[in-house]
């Protein structure tokens, strides 16, 4: 282990293929992108936008291979995930470097997602005993037996976003796989090149062709996946508009769907906080991923006496962030993911200047030498801001904190309860009854105390409340099982 | 040799600093051994013992690093803690080089289970035992 940047895995990955029916495949489509690192602005890739054909390929594959696929005994069908679980700790480093390069969250957080990863797949491995069904001897009358089984239904797709390259197709194709179903994945379009890297693993792995696929694609591609007659069921993770859209119409087509939306998490601090502990996990709660997570923090709750003391603290911290590429391990926040992301964020922030937030650091133009051509936003604090202005109000997605100010936690719990997303909230506390009163309350799908990224690990159920989801079944654990299967009961008498 | 060492910025530069660390101790015990005189086998057996603790802790950065511990760590200042890792030409300059070098190193790890008790639950422990070991090898050599 040296100092100083880490090597880049490729400087140009060149374009993309889609892995369709165990094969790779180039498409076809006249329509590309290019693929940006957003730290130095290079173009380091290409996407193709693939067509609805193609998208009918992939899914007519997953299709043809289910029959067989399902008729596979469960400790059998978990062999090629236990195979790919070694060739990520084998390419563990390699697939944190791509992700940094295509997305710009530092190598640390690459690494977490990287291990986040493989979380789910180690989950999916227990799918012998988890898929186990129900039985009970005169369940039905004397002599007559009641059991409850779980069955696949088919073809799953998930449609995956931009802040997680890696790990977000995880949270749903190695449980539902292993489930007995076939599964299509379409990457974000703007960070393609780690799911790439993962498919050539994944091929490595060995399973049968057309259990999974991936393809690429933008919306459009998306869209032909959603209403794909044989698709059976759609996972997704986005913003709301989005989200809700697919749940409508997915939902109308009869399919299974899990929408994952929009966020706007508030942070709340009691007085009896202690400072000295929490301060760095709020710092990295707001600044980490550059605020780009859907648990991030966005709005700091001070309440009661102390606030001054907190933002002081607060801001110190938060500027001494050090900014730069994420191949840099001793960096501690990249840059947004790419120029439109944070063309909009700069937008908000002009926006809460307007609306009269009072800026205590302002990460607008903030120069990183070397990477002059990076998408950078510094640490951005808004203090006073009022509760119902934009930005305290609609999701920012970047490391851009509004500070809001209240006399109770009751008042906190209000302001949150005010928002219309529900995905995450958390509360630092020295007092157990106010982190009682708040877990309680709070509607919110994730909640932390003293834990300002209440991320759920792979065997528990990750999903928010309200514009945050749409949905009941949330991704991961049981719920992904259930997600991913049905229930049929036989009841028998010989 | 020179080994040049991380900022330690955050936990996962810590577990950097750790494996730079490790790496140029299993380098300079193995040179300080290969060079004979009365601390050999102190030094052959400390080339073991850091050529292990290479893979823990890889292992441990692997499994240990998540979203909920990743944050911003102050107070660790990677000049307090990085050692000379260049070996003298005779064998008993080599052995007191690789002794002052442990020392460091149990400093670093000390500290770093200072830092380690609040957010990596269950580390605290293990860096411990790694500041205790490279002591007792320190000792050892010095002896």
């Amino acid at each position: 282990m040296t100092t100083g940047i880490l090597p880049e895995v490729k400087k140009h990955y060149g374009k993309t293929k889609n892995y369709i029916d165990g094969e790779w495949v180039e498409s076809s489509s006249e329509r590309t992108l290019p693929v940006e690192n957003p730290a130095t602005g290079e173009v380091i890739g290409e996407v193709p936008l693939s067509t609805a054909d193609e998208v009918d390929d992939a899914v007519s594959a997953a299709q043809e291979a289910f029959e067989e696929w399902r008729e596979t005994p469960p400790h059998i069908r978990v062999q090629p995930l236990y195979r790919l679980k070694t060739l990520f700790e084998d390419n563990y480093e390699e697939i944190a470097r791509i992700l940094t390069q295509e997305h710009g969250k530092v190598i640390d957080e690459a690494l977490g997602s990287v291990r986040r990863t493989v979380d789910n797949i180690e989950f999916a491995c227990g799918i012998p005993s988890l898929l186990m069904g129900d039985y009970l001897e005169d369940g039905a009358a004397a002599g007559i037996d009641e059991i409850a089984i779980r069955q696949p239904l088919g073809v799953f797709t998930a449609i995956a976003p931009f802040n997680f390259p890696a790990m977000v197709p995880f949270w749903f194709w190695p449980s539902a796989v292993a489930c007995g179903n076939t599964f299509v994945v379409k990457p974000s379009e703007l960070v393609p090149l780690t799911q790439q890297r993962i498919f050539e693993l994944i091929d490595e792995a060995g399973f049968p062709e057309g259990v999974i696929s991936m393809v690429n694609g933008d919306r459009e591609t998306g869209a032909a996946l959603i209403r794909h007659p044989r698709v059976r069921g759609v996972s997704f993770v986005g913003s709301t508009p989005v989200a809700k859209a697919i749940y409508a119409e997915a939902g109308s087509l009869g399919k299974r769907v899990q929408c994952q939306g929009g966020a706007k998490n508030f942070i709340t601090v009691m007085p009896d906080a202690n400072m000295d502990v929490c301060l760095p996990n709020m710092v990295a709660s707001f600044f980490g991923n550059s605020g780009q997570r859907c648990l991030a923090g966005a709005v700091l709750v001070l309440v009661g006496d102390s606030a001054d003391a907190v933002v002081d603290r607060f801001v110190t911290a938060a500027s001494g962030l050090k900014l730069g590429y994420g191949l840099d391990p001793s960096v501690q926040m990249g840059p947004v993911a790419g120029r439109p992301q944070m063309e909009k964020i700069l937008g908000l922030i002009d926006k809460g200047e307007a609306e009269g937030g009072k800026l205590l650091l302002d990460g607008r133009g903030v120069k990183v030498p070397g990477y002059e051509k990076g998408c950078f936003i510094g640490p951005t604090v808004f203090d006073h801001v009022d509760p119902e202005s934009t930005i305290a109000k609609e999701e920012i997605f970047g490391p851009v904190v509004s500070i809001i100010r209240v006399k109770s936690l009751s008042d906190a719990i209000e302001l949150a309860n005010g928002s219309s997303f529900g995905n995450a909230s958390s509360i630092y506390t020295s007092s157990g009854k106010s982190a009682r009163e708040y877990t309680y309350r709070v509607e919110g799908g994730n909640i932390g105390v003293n834990i300002g990224v209440a991320a759920p690990m792979a065997f528990f159920p990750f999903g928010g409340m309200k514009d945050s989801f749409f949905g009941d079944l949330h991704g991961q654990g049981k719920d992904g099982i259930n997600f991913f299967t049905d229930r049929k009961v036989v009841i028998s008498r010989w | 040799m020179k080994q040049d060492f991380p900022e330690i910025t955050s936990f996962g530069t810590l577990f950097a600093f750790a494996q730079a660390l490790e790496e140029g101790l299993i380098r300079m015990s193995e040179e300080a051994s290969t060079k004979g005189g009365p601390k050999a086998a102190e030094a052959g057996q400390a080339h073991k013992k850091h050529a292990k603790r290479a893979k823990q802790l890889e292992r441990l950065r692997r499994e240990r690093l998540n979203e909920v511990v990743l944050q911003p760590l102050e107070g660790m200042n990677r000049d307090a803690y990085a050692p000379d890792l260049c070996c003298p030409e005779d064998a008993s300059g080599s052995a007191l080089a690789l002794a002052k070098a442990e020392e460091k190193a149990a400093l670093f790890y000390e500290e770093a289970a200072e830092k380690a008790k609040s957010v990596l639950g269950g580390m605290e422990r293990t860096l411990k035992k790694l500041a205790a070991e490279s002591r007792e090898l320190a000792a050892s050599i010095r002896e």
